[in-house]
């Protein structure tokens, strides 16, 4: 497994793009290389090897593993902690994951995870966070589908001072489908990227993006999507929307969502909002005698809900509603 | 109950309400009847307390209580109420939870305990039933994938669980058929007491059939130009208004 440097971060010279200079903001903050700092709960039977900074568990054929396998990943202070996942998901396999960015301090937390997919497997990914306002978190999470495979993830970022949450899915194999959905809590100062690109490379396959970001004070949000679907890829159904809401005058939403289409027979959307809370809604609920704070807080969560109702798994569900609650007091 | 004395109103610096004087007293339904432009759905916003709505002169009381002065939830809680000609979906609301939401506010205001679930959800019972309200609609989102008699009668459920003192009706009538008309304006009837007024606008005759008003007024270039019995309402029906307005 090759070490993630600095110098292969997204930064305004490699993607011909304004948004994240990861390498401005690491400039800033002196920090020495630690060993990965995690957790694991759920999942020892399914560890093979633990090397330096490397954690590789693999579900086999056809098991069903029924708890969510618990994974927490720790930040520290004054700390580079850089952490390779790879997770093997055999044919015909389920498992969740519930992933956990914790930490204190200022450090920056550098996460690569390869999740193989492999045929008539199912996958749940739900990450959430609870880091520092100081630090750095840049996650970087590649999928491989093969045949028939599903792939379900939810996140809930923004709570770093500075993040980018980076996703590369690859739909192999036929008949596999790739949901993908996230929220990003952002306020004070804080920068949240949410790249995705979702390569359609076998026919018949389906994916969906689903983000939504909430801005307050002078934060910056930015969603970069991509559907980019290949010669062979018939019958591609690729969904993607981003819809953000802006409630302070110095917030700033980037927004790029792409298509790159090469197949003629496929479905393929796209849309983008990036605005305040509509007045109109917001009117019919005070006149039924919500006050002003009351209003917006129905709005903000109903906003919100949206995003989580991907969730069917209650206790899951639960542990999103509760830092969605904190976030928005 | 309500008083409406000189009125003055504008959107974006344009006058809409000139000069308007209204009084309904407790008990009765007034109709206010119009040709398009004329204000009335104005006149509704300006009452109720919708931003942009800008007051220039005059006053409008509900039992005394100072109704400009107000944010539109306080007025809500001063027991108005606006039956909206548009109701508006809430992508992600909850109509039970919207529900509940509202009554305790209004609870609150008046200083009130919060209803209990249970005394909630039989309240809405009962009120539901009348409306022929069935329980999947109030387990989906506010006004979202309601047919157009759906919204109307949501309108009027709102009604019915806030108990208000006035009522403004904005075009509830619009877009329904004759089925759909009678469910809402039954909806309505009931709710008619002693204590309580409505403002019915509407752009059709038909309604206050159904709808029996005490007093119609005819609103033109924003203010009351005519008013009179029901018979006015079928006069306007047969002769237009444009004998009236000119």
């Amino acid at each position: 497994m090759p070490k993630l440097l600095p110098k292969s971060l997204p930064d305004l010279d490699k993607e011909h793009w304004k948004y994240s200079n990861v390498n401005a903001v690491l400039a800033k903050l002196e920090l020495v290389d630690q060993k990965p700092l995690w957790e694991m709960t759920g999942a020892f039977e399914f560890m093979t090897v633990d090397q330096e900074d490397t954690i590789h568990l693999i579900i086999p054929k056809n098991r069903k593993v029924d708890k969510p396998i618990d994974l927490k990943l720790i930040g520290e202070d004054g700390k580079n902690l850089h952490t390779n996942v790879v997770i093997d998901v055999e044919e015909g396999a389920n498992v969740k994951f519930v992933e956990r960015q914790v930490g204190v301090g200022a450090y920056w937390k550098n996460i690569s995870i390869a999740l193989n997919i492999d045929a008539n497997a199912q996958v749940g990914y739900y990450r959430l966070c609870e880091e520092d306002p100081f630090c750095v978190v840049t996650e970087f999470m590649t999928v491989n589908m093969e045949r028939d495979a599903r792939f379900n993830a939810l996140v809930v970022n923004g709570c770093s001072g500075f993040g980018r949450n980076e996703f590369k899915v690859n739909l192999n194999g036929a008949g596999s489908e790739a949901d993908l959905a996230g929220l990003a809590l952002l306020r004070g100062k804080q920068h949240g990227d949410t790249t995705v690109c979702i390569d359609h490379i076998a026919p018949y396959c389906k994916s969906s993006q689903f983000f939504k970001t909430i801005l307050e004070d002078q934060s910056r949000g930015v969603y970069q999507g991509k559907i980019h679907v290949y010669k062979d890829a018939q019958k591609t159904d690729g969904y993607q929307l981003s819809n953000n809401l802006l409630l302070s005058p110095l917030a700033e939403m980037d927004v790029k969502p792409e298509l790159e289409i090469y197949a003629d027979d496929v479905k393929c959307s796209h849309g983008t909002t990036t605005g305040e809370l509509d007045e109109t809604p917001m009117f019919y609920l005070r006149s039924r005698g919500l006050n002003e704070e009351d209003a917006r807080h129905m709005l903000i969560e109903a906003f919100v809900g949206e995003v989580l109702d991907k969730v069917s798994d209650e206790q899951i569900r639960a542990l999103f509603d509760d830092r969605v609650k904190l976030w928005l007091k | 109950m309500l008083k409406i004395k000189n009125l003055t109103a504008e959107i974006d610096g344009k006058q809409i309400i000139n000069g308007l004087d209204l009084e309904v007293k407790s008990g009765e339904v007034h109709a206010i009847m119009g040709p398009n432009g004329a204000g009335k759905s104005t006149l509704s916003y300006v009452l109720s307390g919708r931003d942009g709505y800008k007051v220039t002169g005059g006053t409008a009381e509900l039992d005394g209580v100072d109704l400009l002065a107000l944010d539109p939830n306080e007025r809500a809680a001063a027991g108005l109420f606006l039956a909206f000609q548009y109701p508006v979906e809430i992508p992600g609301v909850q109509m039970t939870n919207f529900l509940k939401t509202a009554l305790n506010s209004i609870r609150k205001s008046r200083g009130e305990s919060e209803l209990e679930a249970l005394d909630f959800l039989k309240m809405l019972k009962a009120k539901q039933k009348a409306l022929d309200i069935a329980d999947e609609m109030l387990k989906r989102a506010v006004n979202v994938g309601f047919s157009g008699g759906e919204k109307k009668r949501n309108e009027v459920l709102q009604m019915a669980m806030l108990e208000p003192k006035f009522c403004i009706l904005d075009e509830t009538d619009s877009g329904l058929d004759i089925d759909a008309l009678k469910i809402v304006a039954d909806g309505v009837n009931r709710l008619r007491a002693p204590d309580r007024s409505f403002l019915v606008i509407t752009h059709y005759q038909r309604l206050l059939d159904y709808i029996v008003p005490d007093v119609v007024h005819v609103l033109a270039k924003g203010k009351i130009v005519k008013s009179g019995g029901p018979e006015l309402a079928k006069e306007l029906e047969a002769k237009g208004y444009a004998e009236i307005v000119a």
